[in-house]
């Protein structure tokens, strides 16, 4: 998903990607808790009963759940932001905060599209300059990755043009 | 102000490896689903050979073929093979196949644990089955593995049964895990819950069901092995244990786990009728509701296999009632895929009849079942071979038909073959005719009065077990024939449409080609 953030400030744009997503991060939890809790009901009722060895398998059960669901939340909660102002380029990746980020100098950025010829991931974006390439979106659809491109250099022309005139 | 956009052309992965290390090493969903129905139907066959094992002794009363301890070596692992290697494994091939690409998601949420949950599979059982050749022989003690049966008085193979189980139940966790992560996190935009195929929402709703048993699973096999190694006395009256107890345990797992066989089956059964009745599925919402009830009620109902244990009046009316109101959401499904027909645009194409197969003996393994629910009664029935008709009933003509269903079904959106629709309905009637052969006559040798699990009987039993053995070796062949029918599907047929069916709905059909490519939905589709 494409979210796209302007302000008054006509060279200002950012791009917010983000992988599809079909559930929320509370909603999640919600329901991993609510299994803890009818595990761990089970469980304690025969722990109570004296046949407190179900207890342990629950637990390392409910660690497993937890990783499993934490894990996949993290892929479909990265986050890739990328900030146009009116000399630079910010990107920024991450889960819930960024812990990569790269700065290019908007007047030397190119975007490249690359066929890969995988069925997985047709299209590879990259954002840099002087040699140095950033991925961006690999999440994204093919039809997201497109309508990427062309707003990215929209957004880094047009909207400087008008930066610069505004 | 120089931006630009260049294209450059590589060529990473175009579809699947080469070779065995293709399987061994495989993380995509396609693959794994097929690994997994293949396994089960190794473990069929398997199975299935002990079953003729126990039809041929019982062919005539008196001992024949094989010694009494190692008939129960057979009845045990017959049970054991066929719940937890060919039925479970089955639905979860299926899930694998079916569930990205009906909720329009690229792979399952966490491949590698996808690739190391089916792989567990053939050790656990070749570690359970290696029990044959190990001094006492295999378990012998039924699939339900009662103590003592199991703790003081079970060969030291019991050891590998045990670590065999635990092995299965983590593969099955593992899956349940994947299946709910895929379901809640992967589907496609637009994809609602309410909007997802009644065969995802079963499988949902099931593997929430095995997330809540098997550490009680777990914790039973565990229990059996401390009190044989470890000095504990869980299940050892002589220690201040509990025998009864094992029997509370195992049914709290054993019950749900019946429902973990048979909710998947409800949800390809409501995918097959709305096609070839051209109508869509009658009532939704009430069969996901109805699927969710009967797992909720699923949990409530353990002690109806354990009236004659003794229990309190009060008890037994609770756990009979209980028990009788599942019937209710049953019958809901019932009533909906009948509804559903009811001035369809019907066609009997393979698929369907194994569904309506399904419908019809599904329900006649209910009723018998609300026979055994009614506490009284049940005492006459307990351990009877009505209780064995019961099952098979549920499992056989339930279970395994829409397994069978489900491959006519979807076997031309897998392979892009049609199968020979003429060797199908062979398949089907001969199969329905031999099954009903074979079990409808254990319901009366069972009323009679005779045992299960013995290797021989009383003369007045001994007509109708020669005819159901007759039923065993002809379901038995059929399956053999259905073998054939597999493999020929696969090597060649008529080419199958990218829809496959006139009445197909859903993701599968509709989105995508037939062979289904090996990585799907690279572009989420659109659910309208």
């Amino acid at each position: 998903m494409i979210q796209v953030v302007t302000d008054n400030n006509p060279g200002y744009i950012r791009f917010v990607l983000t992988p599809n997503r079909s559930i929320s991060w509370p909603i999640l939890l919600r329901f991993y808790l609510l299994t803890c809790v009818l595990s761990f009901s089970i469980a304690g009722l025969f722990a109570l009963l004296g046949y407190w060895i179900v207890l342990p398998f629950s637990g390392l059960e409910m660690m497993a759940l937890g990783a499993g669901l934490y894990y996949t939340s993290t892929k479909i909660y990265r986050q890739e932001v990328i900030t146009i102002d009116n000399d630079h380029i910010k990107l920024e990746k991450g889960f819930q905060k960024p812990t990569e980020s790269w700065e290019f100098d908007r007047a030397w950025v190119q975007i490249n599209t690359e066929k890969t010829g995988s069925y997985i991931q047709k299209i590879k974006i990259n954002m840099g300059s002087h040699g140095n390439y950033v991925e961006l979106g690999s999440f994204l659809t093919e039809v997201e990755k497109e309508s990427l491109v062309f707003q990215l250099n929209k957004g880094i022309i047009f909207r400087g043009f008008m930066g610069q005139t505004g | 102000m120089s931006t630009a956009t260049t294209t450059h052309d590589t060529h990473d992965d175009h579809g699947p490896a080469s070779g065995l290390m293709r399987w061994v090493t495989t993380t995509n969903h396609k693959d794994i689903g097929t690994l997994y129905l293949w396994f089960s139907f190794i473990m069929l066959l398997i199975g299935g050979s002990f079953a003729m094992v126990i039809r041929a002794e019982l062919f005539q009363p008196g001992l024949q073929l094989v010694d009494p301890q190692f008939f129960n070596q057979m009845t045990t692992m017959h049970g054991l093979i066929m719940v937890f290697g060919a039925i479970m494994p089955a639905f979860v091939g299926l899930a694998n196949w079916l569930i990205p690409m009906m909720i329009g998601a690229p792979d399952m949420a966490l491949p590698r644990m996808n690739n190391w949950s089916f792989w567990i599979l053939p050790f656990a059982f070749t570690m359970l089955l290696s029990s044959f050749f190990l001094e006492g022989g295999a378990p012998a003690f039924g699939w339900t593995f009662y103590a003592p049966l199991s703790t003081t008085f079970a060969p030291d193979s019991t050891d590998f049964f045990i670590f065999g189980v635990h092995m299965m139940g983590i593969s099955s966790v593992m899956g349940a895990i994947n299946v709910i992560a895929t379901i809640f996190n992967m589907r496609a935009p637009g994809m609602t819950l309410m909007k997802m195929p009644l065969f995802v929402w079963t499988w949902l709703i099931t593997a929430y069901l095995l997330i809540a048993v098997m550490p009680v699973l777990a914790g039973a096999v565990t229990m059996m092995l401390t009190d044989r190694h470890f000095g504990t006395s869980f299940f050892d009256a002589a220690g201040g244990g509990d025998p009864v107890m094992f029997q509370h345990i195992f049914w709290f797992f054993g019950h749900p786990e019946v429902y973990i066989m048979i909710l998947p089956a409800f949800g390809i059964i409501s995918a097959i009728i709305p096609t070839f009745a051209r109508k869509p599925l009658f009532g939704y919402s009430s069969m996901v509701y109805a699927t969710a009830s009967i797992a909720i009620l699923s949990f409530m109902v353990w002690a109806h296999h354990m009236f004659t244990t003794g229990m309190p009046v009060a008890g037994e009316l609770y756990f009979m009632y209980a028990t009788i109101m599942i019937a209710i959401p049953t019958g809901v499904k019932i009533f909906n895929w009948v509804s559903t027909m009811w001035r369809g645009s019907m066609t009997f194409e393979t698929p369907m009849l194994w569904a309506l197969g399904f419908v019809v003996m599904f329900t006649i393994g209910g009723f018998s079942g609300l026979m055994l629910g009614i506490a009284p009664v049940d005492t006459q029935y307990h351990d009877t071979y009505f209780v064995v008709a019961h099952f098979h009933y549920v499992l056989v003509t339930g279970a395994l038909y829409s397994i069978i269903a489900a491959f006519y079904y979807w076997v031309p959106k897998w392979t892009g073959h049609m199968y020979d629709e003429k060797l199908g309905k062979i398949h089907f009637w001969w199969s329905t005719i031999a099954v009903n052969v074979l079990f409808f006559p254990q319901h009366f040798i069972g009323l009679a009065g005779m045992p299960r699990r013995i290797p021989d009987y009383s003369l007045q039993f001994a007509d109708w077990n020669m005819i159901s053995s007759i039923g065993g070796f002809a379901f038995g062949l059929g399956q053999v024939f259905f073998l054939y029918i597999v493999i020929k599907t696969i090597k060649g047929g008529k080419k199958a449409s990218d829809q496959v069916w006139e009445g197909a709905t859903g993701l599968e059909f509709e989105a995508l080609p037939s062979p289904a490519p090996y990585h799907s939905f690279n572009e989420a589709p659109a659910v309208k």
